[in-house]
């Protein structure tokens, strides 16, 4: 039998306070008017914290009253943890002053560096798991926590290349650093699958291995599969695999919030919310059956940006 | 073994370089004097793809990605330029300014002033150039106008002394321009073709015509205003110096739509 029961001591563990909301959906701009209409039935909403630092107008206003209404969680981009760059102090102030205003679950980010002399890629780059990098990235979150004041959740990015000079696995990189910086983990079930696939590791042996009770949040995403590899596209349903990884690991980690990401051709709220409660089918290891998807010229999911509308521009 | 400051910068280089992760990264072995430079020294191959094909991956992500939010932010100046040449501008004005910022809203700022710079100067003020550049400026302020801040959320934005101040001169501490508020000067009507290139319509380029233009946000909503040279060049001088006084005489014309569009508050 493909399931069984996990007996895993350290799943009863409490980690860290962060209550449980639920089933969550990333809060995104096409959504905006029917959230504000409708003020739809969902657990807690997770918004990309870039997107509304040092923003006046519409996204700042339906910021403040999904806040008032809904659990928030903060999800990052740019905190790039594995660069040798300077850790930017303005933008970590910028990110606890927007904690503070939402009220914030937590803050997580990814596991990954986004630029190097002082440029952003905008892009979630990968670390070489080495000794070296290790230390590098501990000391860090250890620092950005201090800055923060609050533990901080890092999230596992798919990757589409990995370094000659790696001596560790990335289940044994994701647990030091948690265990040795104290921090929580944002375990995205679709980049262990997308990544397990690009590196030829057991996606399992990931999940098993990983400090669960340090598990805060799971995402589940839709990726592409490009022949020769898989892109993380964030761009459709969530694939059977994923589904099955994403039953075992809400086995370790029950305590653990889920959220849908979908960034590209985004659906329609309700059509997002059908798939989000996939997971109640998951969870009771009823396996959705949403079979692969090929595209052999998939890109990795666009970073999401709130764009003009041209409905919001007209001539006096 | 490489260290990891020297990896990151040779991986920046790879992924960044116009010619792609080969020459970037023998450029970047090079340029860092690395001992084990190349690709194969440093990314592990999967069993499908070489080591230069996954680096590749991240390249061709770079460009399309900021490439994205460029096509996104300028639809206006794609359709008078053009997919070929807007696609060309927009990867120079990338190779040249990289993102420095943790916002992508940054991104573009200075694509205007990389613009003027870049298309042919022309001395006449009404050459296509100039149409160009103005475009692409009116684009900018669009969106500083309706991300940035605004008079929705600022306390006291019913200013009731604004025309009121008894001495025949209205003072600064009466008078507080829209932080959402944008002026801008061209020589052609930039603002019809961009409002109908975003209703979807095929326009032909515009003829030469003075235009004076406000961008402000009201509610939420941003608006262009069309405005004759006198009030446009008295919203200068009030926005160039807030300290200035300013007669009620020259205000009176405009007070009324001010107030009621919030210009000033
Ligand atoms: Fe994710």
């Amino acid at each position: 039998m493909f399931f069984c029961l996990v007996n895993n001591p350290s799943s009863d563990k409490k980690r860290f306070d962060f209550p449980n909301p639920g089933l969550g959906l990333g809060l995104r701009s096409p959504h905006y008017p029917y959230i504000l209409q409708n003020q739809p039935q969902v657990d807690w909403f997770e918004i990309i914290s870039e997107n509304y630092i040092d923003i006046g107008g519409w996204a700042a206003y339906v910021l403040d009253w999904v806040a008032e209404r809904y659990p928030i969680a903060m999800h990052g981009v740019s905190l790039s943890i594995g660069s040798t760059d300077e850790i930017n102090v303005t933008y970590l102030n910028k990110l606890k002053s927007l904690a503070a205003r939402t009220r914030a679950l937590w803050v997580s980010d990814h596991l990954c560096w986004t630029g190097i002399m002082g440029h952003n890629t905008h892009d979630l780059l990968p670390m070489p798991l080495n000794e070296e990098s290790l230390k590098h990235v501990i000391q860090r979150v250890k620092m950005v926590q201090e800055i923060l004041e609050r533990p901080l959740v890092l999230e596992n990015p798919s990757s589409y290349l990995s370094f000659v000079d790696d001596t560790y696995t990335e289940w044994d990189f994701i647990t030091h650093v948690a265990e040795e910086a104290d921090c929580g983990i944002l375990l995205d079930v679709n980049n262990v699958y997308v990544s397990s696939v690009n590196h030829g590791f057991d996606a399992y042996q990931y999940i098993d291995n990983i400090p669960h009770h340090r598990v805060v949040q799971m995402h589940i995403a839709g990726h592409t599969h490009c022949g020769t590899h898989i892109i993380d596209t964030h761009d459709k349903q969530v694939t059977a695999e994923v589904w099955k990884l994403y039953s075992k690991a809400k086995q370790y980690c029950p305590h653990a919030a889920t959220l849908l990401e979908w960034d590209s051709q985004i659906p329609d709220f309700n059509d997002l919310l059908e798939e989000l409660h996939k997971a109640k089918a998951a969870e009771k290891m009823q396996v959705p059956t949403a079979s692969e998807f090929g595209n052999p010229n998939a890109h990795p999911h666009p970073v999401v940006m709130d764009i003009v509308n041209t409905e919001n521009i007209t001539l006096a | 073994m490489n260290n990891l400051s020297d990896i990151q910068k040779w991986f920046y280089k790879s992924i960044t370089h116009p010619s792609g992760v080969t020459h970037g990264a023998a450029e970047a072995g090079t340029a860092l004097a690395m001992d084990k430079g190349n690709i194969v020294d440093v990314i592990q191959p999967s069993d499908k793809l070489n080591a230069a094909d996954r680096l590749a991956i991240y390249h061709n992500a770079y460009f399309l990605r900021l490439y994205g939010v460029l096509e996104a932010e300028y639809p206006a100046l794609k359709a008078a330029l053009g997919e070929d040449l807007f696609r060309k501008f927009a990867l120079f004005f990338l190779q040249q300014n990289p993102s420095g910022s943790y916002s992508l809203y940054d991104l573009s700022a200075n694509f205007p002033g990389f613009l003027a710079q870049s298309v042919p100067s022309e001395n006449a003020e009404e050459s296509w150039p100039n149409f160009i550049i103005d475009l692409v400026r009116l684009e900018r302020l669009f969106q500083e106008s309706y991300r940035g801040e605004g008079t929705e959320s600022l306390p006291n934005t019913d200013n009731p002394d604004f025309d009121e101040s008894g001495d025949g001169q209205v003072k600064s501490n009466s008078l507080r321009i829209s932080p959402s508020l944008k002026l801008m000067h061209s020589t052609f009507p930039v603002h019809h073709y961009l409002l109908s290139v975003r209703r979807g319509e095929d326009v032909p380029l515009p003829n030469p015509e003075m235009t004076w233009l406000a961008v402000n946000r009201l509610n939420y909503n941003v608006k262009i205003y069309e405005l004759s040279e006198d009030e446009f060049l008295l919203l200068k001088q009030i926005s160039a110096n807030p300290e200035i006084e300013i007669s009620n005489e020259a205000v009176q014309p405009y007070s009324a739509k001010w107030l009621k569009e919030k210009f000033l508050y």
